[in-house]
């Protein structure tokens, strides 16, 4: 009979151990695990500034990092559906986290934000980026821009002309930087970083207007105007500009070939600068920042906000998400967050001194220059137009397509995804 | 009672697989039909609406190009795969010194993961640091071999690595099955005074048929399944000209939250297999019968 008993003795360790697992932990000592995708040098320092925020006030961090944001999102919303979301989520302002929000799968974050005044605090494009119905659904911890250019400084002391600031400089001084010896154009031939490519290209060829009525607004006299085909005809023209070893490159190391000066010219959002920051070069002696060619008037924004899926608990916040959520919105945090990752805070509040010369043209466009920002597509538009462009963009840079065809292509790309 | 079970022994070992089997195989492909036929985004949706989605599938640029690709791919991989795996067999089977050596060396490839295979052709193919940076380093200025990054070449670097891959395979169940001929035949083919390609050509390869068979349908399944490959190598790029049905259906199922779409292009996918494997399979049998 000791076989019984042993089976016995297993069984009751068994029904300790569930008992165990519903003995619910002390107020904020739960583990708040959290979904993210910082895994870059410069994200994961400033990973490291939110975490130790967080346990300093006492909250217990659990990590769960999924290396870019596609591969993270889809294991978010994986978990979401399959019942066992993790207490917090990053993800993307706009139309996608607000989709979610509606389908009723996030946590109501208005308590915190009351208390905390962020109507008083967040510009008000980003407010209504994580509102629905007047109910905020995320916390912003940094404000990023997509339309900027990052040069390498001494590339163009070396071949001493000024940093393009318009495409068509680009492309007149382009033979020279090859003839050089340099990369004119740094990309990472993967199909989100082409399309950020293809949106500053579009921007900085289309103007302000345009861009917001073809890719805000969706407006179909606006996609059916030539203005696309130049567009399509200037992105096409930055091809013959990238080097062969692009293909599959992530953007970090894409950032790297400036760092490194081997390349001139690099169109990233400021996460980028991250890179730079972690690296301790300095804007100015080591490399140059300026909005991308064409676009200094205006301001392609994003942002890194983390939305908290409701638990068992239904649409109150365990105490772990309510900590956190107040703990991201701390101006000390964000500041220092900010200064590591290359973005800048999202409270008007924080103090501006700290940030360097890019930031400082970043916080003037956000705050001073607000009626020109625009909402990056991730924000502005529903995720099926957003693939639709995406797999438009990337089939169109690496084919012989013509800009006419491209356009052609787009404009029934973006009708389908509607449908 | 102890009768009843042990003559029925047979049924009720089988009876847990083949539950698993009706549910997890059976159960599946026919909740996959289903969402098919709805309007499923990001939550499956069980409203039927009939053939939206496989509309919307062939009416989308992607779709075509991963689905064609396929039809270059499979082809092409097979039989390369059977082409040098039978030469390889062959050569090894004239009773080479080193005969071990050289198994092993050519079964090697099939023992790493398609990940590692795709990751290291990429570094191979890169023009900026693969061959193409070798031969030019060699002398060569004018040499170019940038199928990686042409979008009408890259869906043949899948060819390349893969067929590495695979040959291994192909080899070592070819060489088993020519060491299953007798050697009698070999003799008597001799003494007959037939050259020995023709043995090869008219004797020796008919006989190994259900090798074929077997390689065929081995190499099949993993064209189908062929994901990591694209993912390590490729990333389905440049733009999605190197795109196979399976990534294609990944994305949108997964990513994109069109699960509907996502099971139309999986539906294609397992009626194509069933369009080519079982004509083929039927002969093959009655062949044997």
């Amino acid at each position: 009979m000791r076989r019984r008993n042993f089976l016995c003795l297993a069984v009751c360790v068994a029904l300790l151990g569930l008992a165990a697992t519903n003995i619910r932990p002390v107020a904020a000592a739960e583990p708040t695990e959290v979904i993210h995708w910082w895994t870059s040098g410069g994200e994961s320092a400033a990973l490291k500034v939110l975490v130790q925020a967080f346990t300093a006030d006492g909250g217990i961090w659990v990590d769960s990092p999924v290396a870019t944001g596609d591969a993270a999102k889809t294991v978010a919303r994986t978990r979401l559906f399959g019942g066992e979301p993790p207490q917090a989520m990053m993800w993307q302002p706009g139309r996608q986290l607000l989709a979610m929000a509606g389908e009723g799968v996030l946590a109501d974050l208005t308590p915190v934000a009351v208390a905390g005044n962020w109507d008083g605090v967040l510009p008000p494009l980003l407010q209504a980026a994580i509102k629905l119905d007047g109910k905020y659904y995320a916390v912003p911890t940094d404000i990023h821009g997509l339309n900027w250019l990052w040069a390498s400084k001494a590339v163009f002391d070396k071949i001493g002309a000024p940093v393009p600031t318009t495409w068509e400089a680009f492309n007149q001084l382009a033979p020279k930087i090859k003839a050089a010896g340099y990369i004119p154009l740094a990309l990472g031939g993967q199909a989100w970083q082409e399309t950020l490519l293809f949106f500053d290209v579009a921007l900085g060829v289309g103007g302000e207007d345009y861009y917001r009525r073809a890719f805000v607004q969706q407006d179909q006299a606006a996609l059916d105007s030539d203005t696309l085909v130049a567009i399509f005809s200037q992105f096409k023209k930055l091809k013959e500009w990238v080097d062969p070893a692009s293909q599959g490159r992530d953007w970090n190391l894409t950032a790297n070939l400036i760092m490194s000066d081997k390349a001139a010219l690099f169109i990233m959002g400021d996460w980028a600068k991250g890179e730079f920051v972690n690296a301790g070069k300095v804007p100015g002696k080591d490399y140059i920042c300026q909005l991308a060619p064409g676009t200094a008037d205006t301001y392609l924004f994003s942002a890194d906000v983390w939305a908290m899926p409701r638990g068992k608990q239904g649409n109150t916040l365990s105490d772990g998400q309510k900590l956190l959520a107040e703990v991201m919105m701390k101006p000390a945090l964000q500041e220092k967050l900010s200064l590591v990752k290359g973005s800048i805070p999202p409270r008007s509040d924080v103090p501006t001194d700290k940030f360097d010369a890019c930031a400082q043209v970043a916080i003037h466009q956000v705050t001073r220059n607000q009626d020109h920002m625009l909402p990056a597509a991730d924000v502005a538009l529903p995720s099926a137009v957003v693939q639709a462009i995406t797999d438009t963009a990337t089939q169109f840079f690496n084919s012989d397509t013509t800009p006419a065809m491209g356009a052609t292509q787009l404009r029934k790309a973006i009708e389908q995804a509607a449908d | 009672m102890y009768r009843w079970i042990c003559r029925r022994m047979n049924i009720l070992v089988l009876a847990p697989t083949l539950v698993a089997m009706i549910v997890v195989y059976y159960g599946f492909v026919a909740i996959t039909i289903w969402i098919s036929l709805t309007r499923s985004a990001a939550v499956p949706n069980f409203t039927i609406v009939g053939g939206y989605q496989y509309a919307k599938l062939f009416n989308n640029d992607r779709w075509h190009v991963a689905y064609t690709n396929l039809f270059i791919f499979g082809p092409l991989l097979i039989g390369c795969s059977l082409l040098i795996g039978l030469v390889l067999a062959v050569l090894i089977d004239r009773d080479v010194r080193g005969e071990t050596l050289f198994r092993t060396i050519f079964l090697y490839p099939y023992a790493l993961s398609q990940i590692v295979t795709g990751l290291a052709w990429q570094w191979i193919l890169n023009p900026a640091y693969g061959i193409e940076k070798l031969v030019h380093d060699l002398g060569f200025a004018s040499f170019k071999f940038d199928w990686l990054i042409n979008s009408n070449r890259a869906i043949y670097t899948l060819v390349i690595a893969g067929t590495w891959q695979a040959t291994g395979l192909v080899m070592a169940l070819f060489l088993a099955g020519l060491r299953g001929i007798d050697g009698e035949l070999w003799k008597a083919a001799r003494v007959d005074g037939i050259p020995l390609f023709q043995i090869y050509l008219r004797i020796i390869l008919p006989m190994l048929r259900p090798v074929f068979l077997t390689a065929i349908v081995l190499l099949s399944l993993s064209v189908i399944r062929c994901f990591d490959l694209v993912v390590a190598l490729t990333q389905g790029g440049p733009g999605f000209a190197s795109d196979l049905p399976s990534r294609f259906m990944f994305d949108y199922t997964f990513r994109r939250d069109q699960l509907g779409m996502g099971a139309a292009s999986a539906v294609v996918m397992m009626t194509t297999v069933l369009v080519i494997v079982i004509p083929y399979l039927y002969t093959e049998v009655k062949h044997k019968a």
